[in-house]
Formats: structure tokens, C-alpha cells, sequence
């Protein structure tokens, strides 16, 4: 595995090659925040001749080192944001790809850069970012709804396996596969986990999932929306589970009276995405996918912490997300304990 | 008997340290890891405040659940063996159904996961009871 810095001429030559050019010359490498799985670098190129002539912005994507269990591969990822793209959804234009033979020796893929921030702290917190706020939340929501257009019947993306069992049980079922693997037991998982099972609604038809769908992971500029980023965990799924995500009190941060990813309440984003998808949200199939979005993301934050604890990735960040399961697992009860006092008032 | 300072005067000395003499000095790049280091002080002093007593007081919960005599001999013995035990148990009496509604044992349990949870937070992030309005 080649660093992206190390890689330059390898990379130039690449860029030459896929733009089409005479020649590309890299003026500038830069990391950019990847999370704790990826590496996002922006690139400065100079390009002589071809359709990209001039100087240009890209961000690199790569693998930073273990992928994520569950998650796509850079291939399959730029795959699905070629898709979502040709489907109308912001997103950075995706460009060219490179197996692990490449330069890198590890998979990457190319973007457009476009600027603006994705970070949360501030996105919530400065109400100038991103245009006004209950905007951003319908716009978001109308950005869910064209995502979902696409569907196991467009053919689009083989590589995501169907769902015959329904996404629910397929979730619960991967999830109880993942707990047995652990030697530390987890009753408050299970306990939501069976809840989830004996109250899944009727499944809906399978839609294209983002599958990590939160105020971090979409860009900004001031005027507002400028694309959905991260689309590694994409697949087939139900179409509210994006919205249950969303939704989590964990990606509030301390706005947490706004439902809507900490940026506004719920009602604008549902209107957004009930006006382009044409379907209608029903608040109890909500409140069962955010309780399964707390369930899921409390078991993937011990799965952070393992990655760290096992020493394959050594970092205080994952270390630390695995001190927050609690948080997640307090709130999947809270809502648990709610749903059920809703239905025995009403039984 | 160990002399003072004790893990906890330790712990919070380092912190302290931690957040007034190198955060200040720190480069914008570094101040999150910096936090995140204060932060994980902060979490390991309130568990070695905590002590035994979620322990204790989950295992209590977790005899009840079981109607077993409760343990009253928790220094000779290893709470965390116990604890594991009966929680590798209730994991999988949770997933098969035994405690579904109406089952009698579905209140108890509910509650001892409610205050393990709890306890949980009291020491990883206190701050969340406050704002739920719990503490």
C-alpha cells in the first residue's frame, strides 16, 4: 500500500490517462477529514489539454486501513454514486476509478470536488451554513425520496444483494449474528432487537439505502444543500430506515429538541420527502425505524471500539465511540418504553 | 492501604493539567484530540469513583430476575464472573422470548436493563441525564 503523498507520479500519470490529457501535474495533496475508515485528499491538478483542461479540484478516495465489516468497497461504492447521480441526487460528480493494481495499490476512485463543509459541529450550530435551516431539512428530505427511485427492478447495482426475508429481519438477523461473535454479552441489544422483531411493520418494497444518512455526512456551502456524501454503506432496504437514522437523537449533538439531524424539526424534511416520493410517512413505521437506527448504531459503536481494541486500529476516537453504546441504548429503551404506552393507550 | 493521591486525585490532576496548560497551547489541528484525551480522564475517573456499587447493585437485579439468593459475599468472590454469567443468560432468554409481554419476568427486566443503562451513563456521559431531565 502506497501513500496518496508517495504515489504523486503514479497519480500524475493516472490523471493523464483518464482525463485524456497531454500531461497532469499535481500541485498540491492535501488530507481532508475521512472519518475513521476512509482518506479523502484533495488534489490540485494542472491539466494540458483534453476536456479537463486548466486547474482543477478532485478529492481522492481511498481506504484509510480495515474496511469497515459490512461496508463497500471503493469499486462498489463509486458504483452507487454513479447511480444516485444519474438519478438526480447531489453528489460530488464521480470521475474515474482504479483497482488496487493502480497506482495506490489499494482501490480509489475520483471526484469533482465541490466546496463547502460537512461538519456537523458547525452545520448545526451556524445557522448561516447551508441556507436556512428548515430549507436544508425539506431539501434533505427530497434528496431521501430521489435516492430512492432506485430500486432492485432497476437492475442498476447487482452487487447489492436482494432481501427476500425483508429489510427488518435482515437487519435484526445480522445484527444477532454479530452479537454471538462477541464475548461480552449485551441484554439491552437484545431486548431491542426482539422488540424490533415482534413489532416490524409489513415490509415495503426495497429501496436504494444510503445506510449512514446524517448531518456530517451531507456537504454545504451558504446558499444551502451542495451534496450527499459517504456512500459506502449503501443497499437495498426499507424506505424508511434512512429516515429512522436520521431522526437518532445521537446525530443532534446538543440541539437535540430538533429531530431533524440537529438542524431543524421533523415536520419540513417528512414534507420534502413525502412531496417527491409521492409515499406517505407513517409516524409508528417511523418511530420503528429510529428505535432500529439506535439498536444498529449502538451494536456498530462496539464494533468501532473492537477495531481499536483489537488492536488492528489504534485510535481514542474509536476507543471513545465505544464509552457512547450506553447513549444509544438508553434511547432505543426511551423509545421503546414509549411505543409500548402508546399501544396500550390505545388498546 | 494505598497512599494518596488516590487513582481518582490522579486522574482528575491530569485533566485538570490536560485542559489548562497544553489546551491553551495547542494548534486548532490537535485541540479535538486533546479533548477527546480529557474526556476519556474524565470517564476513567468517575468508574474508579463508581466502584463496585453498579456492579453490586446490577447483580442484585439480575439474582432477583433469577430468583437466586442474593450473593452476599461479593469481596471473596468475583462479581464480574457472576455477572457475566447470569447476563450471557438473560441475553439469550431475551432473544427466545422468555420474557415477552405478558411474561411475568417482562416489568423486572425491563427495569434492570433501564437502570443498568442508567448507570452506564452516570459514568460516560452524565450530561445526557441532565439534559433527558432524569438527574
Amino acid at each position: 500500500m502506497v501513500s496518496v503523498i508517495d504515489a504523486r507520479p503514479a497519480l500524475e500519470n493516472f490523471l493523464t490517462t483518464a482525463a485524456e490529457a497531454n500531461r497532469a501535474t499535481i500541485n498540491e495533496v492535501t488530507p481532508l477529514s475521512g472519518g475513521t475508515v476512509h482518506e479523502n485528499w484533495l488534489i490540485t491538478v494542472d491539466i494540458r489539454g483534453g476536456a479537463e483542461q486548466g486547474t482543477t479540484c478532485f478529492v481522492l478516495r481511498t481506504d484509510r486501513a480495515v474496511n469497515l465489516a459490512g461496508s463497500l468497497s471503493r469499486l462498489r461504492e463509486f458504483e452507487i454514486i454513479k447511480a444516485v447521480h444519474d438519478a438526480g441526487v447531489a453528489v460530488p460528480e464521480p470521475l474515474w476509478t482504479s483497482d488496487s493494481d493502480g497506482p495506490l495499490g489499494r482501490e480509489f476512485f475520483i471526484m469533482r470536488c465541490i466546496p463547502g463543509t460537512a461538519a456537523a459541529n458547525d452545520i448545526v450550530h451556524d445557522e448561516s451554513l447551508g441556507g436556512p435551516h428548515e430549507r436544508l431539512a425539506e431539501r434533505l428530505g427530497e434528496e431521501l425520496a430521489r435516492l430512492q427511485s432506485i430500486t432492485p427492478a432497476s437492475r442498476k447495482l447487482p452487487f447489492l444483494r436482494p432481501r427476500p426475508e425483508g429489510a427488518a429481519q435482515h437487519i435484526i438477523a445480522n445484527l444477532r449474528a454479530y452479537l454471538d461473535s462477541l464475548t461480552v454479552p449485551r441484554p439491552t441489544i437484545e431486548w431491542g432487537l426482539r422488540w424490533l422483531e415482534l413489532h416490524a411493520p409489513p415490509p415495503r418494497d426495497l429501496v436504494l439505502t444510503h445506510g449512514d444518512f446524517r448531518t456530517g455526512n451531507y456537504l454545504v456551502d451558504n446558499a444551502g444543500l451542495a451534496a450527499i456524501l459517504d456512500w459506502e454503506l449503501a443497499d437495498w432496504g426499507d424506505p424508511m430506515e434512512d429516515m429512522g437514522w436520521f431522526f437518532m437523537k445521537f446525530w443532534r449533538l446538543d440541539e437535540t429538541g430538533k429531530a431533524a439531524g440537529g438542524i431543524a424539526a421533523k415536520e419540513p424534511f417528512v414534507r420534502g420527502y413525502e412531496r417527491v416520493s409521492g409515499r406517505k410517512v407513517h409516524p409508528d413505521e417511523l418511530t420503528y425505524w429510529e428505535i432500529m437506527a439506535n439498536v444498529r448504531w449502538a451494536a456498530i459503536s462496539i464494533q468501532q471500539a473492537a477495531r481499536h481494541l483489537s488492536g488492528l486500529d489504534r485510535s481514542l476516537e474509536l476507543c471513545l465511540t465505544g464509552c457512547r453504546t450506553a447513549e444509544l441504548e438508553y434511547e432505543a429503551l426511551r423509545l421503546i418504553r414509549e411505543a409500548d404506552a402508546q399501544r396500550n393507550t390505545h388498546a | 492501604m494505598r497512599d494518596e493521591p488516590t487513582v481518582d486525585d490522579l486522574l482528575e490532576a491530569a485533566r485538570e493539567s490536560l485542559l489548562e496548560h497544553v489546551l491553551p497551547r495547542m494548534p486548532d489541528n490537535a485541540r479535538l484530540e486533546v479533548l477527546m484525551i480529557a474526556n476519556a480522564l474524565a470517564i476513567a475517573r468517575r468508574v474508579s469513583a463508581a466502584g463496585a456499587a453498579p456492579l453490586c447493585s446490577e447483580l442484585r437485579d439480575l439474582e432477583a430476575v433469577y430468583g437466586l439468593a442474593p450473593n452476599t459475599d461479593l469481596h471473596g468472590s468475583d462479581p464480574d464472573a457472576k455477572l457475566h454469567e447470569l447476563n450471557v443468560q438473560l441475553a439469550r432468554d431475551i432473544r427466545c422470548g422468555k420474557f415477552d409481554r405478558p411474561h411475568a419476568g417482562h416489568e423486572t427486566v425491563a427495569s434492570l436493563l433501564w437502570n443498568v443503562t442508567l448507570d452506564k451513563l452516570r459514568e460516560c456521559r452524565p450530561k445526557m441525564l441532565r439534559t433527558e431531565g432524569i438527574e
